[in-house]
């Protein structure tokens, strides 16, 4: 008998690692144009920019590498569109390129590429700008200022409701315009509705499984839920929390990344649950107001631990069954 | 196949393998505390250097010259309390040089007294047949390959990560604060790593290729 073996992601169902790109570039391409309805023509550049330097830089790796470039493999574009939509929409176009030259070559292809990368890239290409350049990365344009698409930017920046947050402040801003996307934040990631539309959808096209993102959602509402930061009720708390900054963004396309999650399904839960914890102790004691991206790369760490745990809990299982099976049989017999 | 130049290759190599094919910090891993959170800046890599071949050369020699007369238990503590003795003369020699470096690296020059680097040359003159020629010449190159490797990872955290080169500032579009922590330290050593592993890798190719022109 003949075994192929293929790196992750393992896919069992007919769509292909191309259809599964396609469905989330569908829907961060969407995110891309409510980010120009907000900020305009910057929104846009920045997304493209960051895109074209992930997907060359990702080109010139594998050449490097002497493998066979693979046009159909979207997985650059992907991480190029998540990096720009978690950054403002003020970003020097550096920063961006620099983030995503992280993301492809220290992160994905040192460990060989598309399939075998430990770490998130577009999470670690987040956190690269995230610890180089603070000032830029954490500050947030007001949506609908015009944003000149070259040159100095002379808008106002101010601060993401995470931020008041991590201050022990209550944020002032207006729960449903939060959920429209209308306050200042990454460019991508604020419009909650969207959001949780694009997790419905990718969870009806079976793109990513439900045992990942809800646990992790469930288990970050529930530790706000029991420890608000805001002075006010639980549930004030769990809105302010998963409204605020990238979490939900987070959640939907980083989180869910199929190769740097664990295979089986109660493993996914488990890895949810322990990101979700981790993302809500990096908001209460971590040096940012956005841990998302951190706690992702935190959790990532412990994914082949996870899986090697939860399999041997399954053959325990396994076995358990079988041996009870074999003594009723004794006991027909 | 003709292996008799890499054969040489290999012979003579092994006068400067401390340099290049086995330079301790990017080919061996060793010393590797000072690479990652030491080497922020030139300054402070050039200070470090001094007092690691001031430190390593003379336990080396003392460790070929008395090693196998004395017993192993008290090797370990003779070796410790010379190469003790060595680094506080080193720091009294670099302290009017570079006063605020020597501030700044605070506990890591202490523990060059007991780095990864030295008690391994330490323990291989102490166990194999000791030869002091030999001895000196490995504990010079190890020195040499220690302070290029600190001061070629110095020089790119301080020009990328801060702008500067030995405190001057130069004109550079873009700054990469991230440069200057730990992490960004590791991930430019397994770099450096994979880029000699690379050169040394091409060179001996090079030299076989040389000797065998047609042969694949």
């Amino acid at each position: 008998m003949k075994l192929n073996r293929y790196p992750a992601p393992h896919i069992r169902f007919r769509e292909s690692n191309k259809t599964l790109m396609s469905d989330v570039i569908l829907l961060l391409l969407v995110l891309c144009g409510l980010a120009f309805l907000f900020y305009g023509l910057r929104a846009v550049a920045v997304c493209a920019v960051s895109v074209a330097a992930a997907w060359i830089s990702d080109l010139v790796c594998i050449l490097i590498r002497g493998k066979k470039p693979n046009f159909q493999d979207f997985s650059p574009i992907v991480t190029g569109l998540i990096i720009a939509l978690v950054m403002p929409a003020t970003i020097p176009y550096s920063i961006v390129v620099s983030a995503a030259l992280f993301a492809i070559v220290v992160v994905k292809h040192p460990f060989g590429g598309t399939g075998n990368n430990l770490f998130n890239p577009a999470a670690a290409g987040f956190c690269f700008a995230a610890i180089c350049w603070p000032n830029s990365v954490f500050m947030y344009p007001t949506p609908f200022d015009k944003i000149p698409l070259w040159g100095e930017i002379t808008v106002k920046l101010s601060q993401n409701p995470s931020f008041v947050l991590k201050l022990g402040g209550i944020p002032t801003n207006d729960i449903t315009e939060m959920m429209l996307g209308n306050y200042p934040g990454p460019m991508g990631a604020t419009n909650i509705l969207v959001i949780l539309t694009c997790l419905v959808f990718l969870l009806f096209r079976k793109t990513i499984r439900w045992q990942l993102p809800v646990p992790f959602l469930a288990s970050a509402a529930f530790v706000a839920f029991l420890f608000p930061r805001v002075g006010t009720n639980g549930v004030q708390s769990v809105l302010f929390e998963l409204m605020s900054g990238s979490l939900l963004f987070g959640a939907v396309f980083m989180l869910t990344d199929p190769v740097t999650s664990p295979k089986r399904d109660s493993s996914l839960a488990v890895y949810g649950i322990f990101a979700g914890v981790i993302t809500m102790l990096f908001r209460y004691f971590g040096g940012f107001e956005e841990s998302v991206p951190f706690a992702i790369l935190f959790a990532n760490a412990f994914v082949p631990v996870i899986d090697r745990y939860n399999e041997g809990f399954h053959r325990l299982i396994r076995r358990k069954n079988l041996e009870l099976k074999k003594s009723k049989n004794i006991q027909k017999v | 196949m003709n292996l008799k130049k890499v054969r040489t290759y290999k012979k003579y190599s092994r006068y400067w393998e401390g340099f290049f094919s086995k330079n301790p910090v990017l080919i061996s891993g060793l010393a590797l505390p000072f690479a990652v959170m030491v080497s922020v800046n030139l300054k402070s890599a050039v200070a470090l250097s001094i007092t690691m071949a001031g430190t390593v050369i003379p336990t080396v020699l003392l460790a070929s010259l008395i090693g196998q007369k004395l017993p192993k238990w008290i090797c370990a503590i003779i070796y410790t309390v010379f190469s003790m003795v060595m680094v506080v003369t080193c720091a009294a020699l670099i302290l009017p040089m570079f006063p605020e470096i020597v501030d700044a690296l605070g506990v890591y020059i202490p523990i060059v007294a007991v780095n990864t680097m030295l008690l391994w040359l330490c323990s291989k003159y102490s166990s194999d047949k000791p030869s002091p020629w030999m001895a000196l010449v490995d504990a010079v190159m190890y020195s040499l390959g220690f302070a290029f490797a600190i001061c070629l990872i110095s020089l790119l955290r301080e020009y990328f990560g801060n702008n500067t080169i030995w405190g001057v500032a130069v004109n550079f579009p873009i700054k990469f604060s991230g440069l200057q922590i730990a992490f960004a330290g590791f991930i430019l050593v397994a770099f450096l790593n994979a880029g000699f592993r690379g050169l040394k890798r091409l060179i001996l190719f090079a030299v076989y290729r040389h000797s065998n022109p047609k042969v694949t």
